[in-house]
């Protein structure tokens, strides 16, 4: 059962949202907050899996609550940014800040069910390509990453990430074993200094490891 | 090639700046005459002198008024954008410098006419005379001289006249910099209205989308929450439609009359949120209905720009609307008064006064205030 609390300054958009996840069996709405002030004793009290956050809040943005989220807490939940609009700066400086994913508000219900899953487990990237305009269109490259390497098979499997491929769909590319690529996206990951695919992504455009 | 050069000046364009000389010309004539006519009373004149040298300069000095008036510059400028084909702006109030480039303008004109209209009205008909009396091979190659002079002198004078007109009719580089900022600061108006109507109406629609999305989720097992979402979008398309009509009504009301436009309540609020994203801490006590003056919203924006730039600490914006709209901004001050912060003060007050209103701004304690006080309609 994945647990989520949804975070967001409207009440219908926070009434939408539960009904929604609410309906799936394997998916629960353990709580709400209205403001990114109240997200860290909230993740505190209830131990979501998923936050699902929105950007723009009158207090304390969807941004900074993640930053504080990463900075408190030692095993921070996953934060899916929910938006109103794609092309949004803050949705890149909220991927920045450590989300590990974007939506959009206008998805279909079943959309929505899957990125929450989806970033639940992980295992793959969400939304890709988005990710990748957004990095591509905000991220300023060639921010030099001192004394990280990445091996060629790594810079492989990194570029494959980028793409959106699980780690089951990199090891057909790759022929390899699913364990060896989870190796590599292990190695990538801790050579970054990040925790999720996301995160490598965004990180990698900016640091040119991979140019648009 | 050559046969081209020659043939260059019979174009249409050619005949149209012809009429615009000889506009020249034909504005030249009054001047003459009285010219003439004052010449010739001073010549036959000798007992009455002084008063005829009197009614000369009184009449010198009246004749010296058009090329100054504002609806002359105008008017050779309709006649520059119809017979010269210049784009010229549209004229506004000119300005001293602009109204002597005006008047040079007209002296040329004037100037110009009267060599087309001599060679016109004397030079050519003269060739033709000479040629009808017993033609000799001397008086027929200067008839041909003569008239093959006038059309290129009337071209060439034309095309002149075509590269002058926007150096002496154009407007001076303040003006211009004026109309450039009247447009910018439309645009600016445009872009405010274009992002509030993509905030309220797409966070609507969102809000709407995601309700509707849910109910047909959860129809079956939940009637009622599908009951309470069909309400909650009803309600949201109507509050939507408001603010379309609001927002369509001020675009149409623009095209009628440039001013500057109200700003909604979300918009002040996105004010305050852009200024605390730019890191300054505002505090905000708003007694405003939907809708703000524009005049005040950019008081508001301005005064909260120059309590960030020169003062320390928090801003405290206070805004009351009872009989009057009050709008208080409150800063701690920073150690010295400082005379640039009076400078931006000027325009300010003046745009106030402009409203019909008053500013204040001064120490208070330890606090830098700004109020001001506009009337409300």
């Amino acid at each position: 059962m994945t647990k989520v609390l949804i975070v967001d300054d409207d009440a219908l958009i926070r009434a939408g949202l539960r009904a929604i996840l609410d309906a799936e069996p394997d998916l629960t709405v353990v709580g709400e907050a209205g403001d990114g002030a109240e997200v860290v004793p909230a993740v505190v009290e209830l131990r979501p899996d998923v936050v699902l956050m929105d950007v723009r809040m009158p207090r304390v943005d969807g941004i900074q609550a993640t930053r504080l989220l990463h900075e408190r807490l030692d095993a921070p939940p996953r934060v899916l940014v929910v938006t109103t609009f794609e092309n949004d700066e803050h949705v890149y400086d909220a991927l920045r800040a450590g989300a590990g994913g974007f939506l959009l508000k206008r998805s279909r219900p079943a959309q929505i069910v899957e990125a929450v899953r989806v970033v639940a487990q992980g295992e793959s990237l969400l939304f890709p390509a988005a990710v990748r305009r957004l990095a591509a269109a905000y991220g300023e490259p060639k921010e030099q990453l001192p004394g990280v390497r990445l091996t060629d098979r790594e810079g492989e499997v990194l570029a494959l990430m980028a793409d959106g491929l699980s780690n089951a769909e990199i090891a057909a590319r790759l022929v390899l074993g699913v364990e060896t690529v989870k190796t590599h996206v292990g190695n990538v990951l801790a050579k970054l200094g990040v925790r999720d695919r996301t995160q490598a992504v965004v990180v990698a455009y900016r640091s040119g490891f991979i140019s648009s | 090639m050559i046969r081209r050069a020659l043939l260059a000046p019979m174009r249409a364009s050619t005949y149209r700046r012809a009429v615009f000389l000889l506009l020249g010309t034909v504005i030249l004539l009054p001047y003459l005459l009285l010219a003439g006519l004052i010449g010739q009373s001073l010549l036959t004149t000798t007992d009455n002198r002084a008063a005829m040298l009197g009614i000369a300069a009184v009449v010198a000095v009246v004749g010296l008024v058009p090329p100054f008036l504002s609806g002359t510059r105008e008017l050779e400028i309709a006649a520059a954008r119809a017979l010269l084909r210049v784009d010229l702006p549209a004229p506004g109030p000119p300005a001293l410098e602009t109204r002597l480039r005006a008047a040079l303008w007209f002296a040329v004109h004037l100037t110009v006419g009267a060599v087309i209209g001599t060679a016109l009205v004397a030079a050519v008909p003269f060739a033709f005379v000479g040629l009808s009396d017993r033609p000799t091979a001397a008086s027929l190659g200067v008839a041909l001289l003569i008239l093959l002079g006038t059309v290129y002198a009337t071209a060439g004078l034309g095309a002149l006249a075509a590269t002058m007109a926007p150096v002496l009719l154009g407007p001076s580089p303040a003006e211009r910099m004026a109309a450039v900022e009247a447009r910018e600061r439309r645009l600016a108006e445009r872009n405010r209205l274009a992002r509030e109507l993509h905030d309220s109406v797409g966070h609507a629609l969102t809000a709407t989308t995601l309700q509707a999305g849910a109910a047909r989720a959860v129809f079956d097992q939940d009637p009622e929450f599908a009951r309470r979402a069909l309400a909650a979008i009803e309600e949201l398309g109507r509050s939507s439609m408001d603010d379309l009509d609001r927002v369509l009504g001020l675009l149409r009301a623009e095209n009628e009359r440039p001013s500057v436009l109200p700003a909604s309540r979300a918009g002040l609020q996105r004010l305050l949120d852009d200024m605390r994203a730019g890191g300054i801490e505002v505090h905000a006590d708003l007694d405003v209905g939907e809708t703000l003056p524009g005049e005040a919203f950019r008081l508001v924006q301005e005064s909260l720009t120059n309590a960030a730039k020169h003062g320390t600490g928090s801003v405290r914006l206070t805004i009351t609307a009872a009989e009057e709209l009050v709008i208080e901004v409150r800063n701690p001050a920073a150690g010295r008064a400082n005379r640039s912060r009076g400078r931006g003060l000027t325009g300010m007050r003046e745009r106030v006064r402009l409203a019909g209103g008053t500013l204040e701004a001064g120490r208070d304690g330890d606090d830098w205030l700004v109020r001001a006080r506009l009337p409300r309609d």
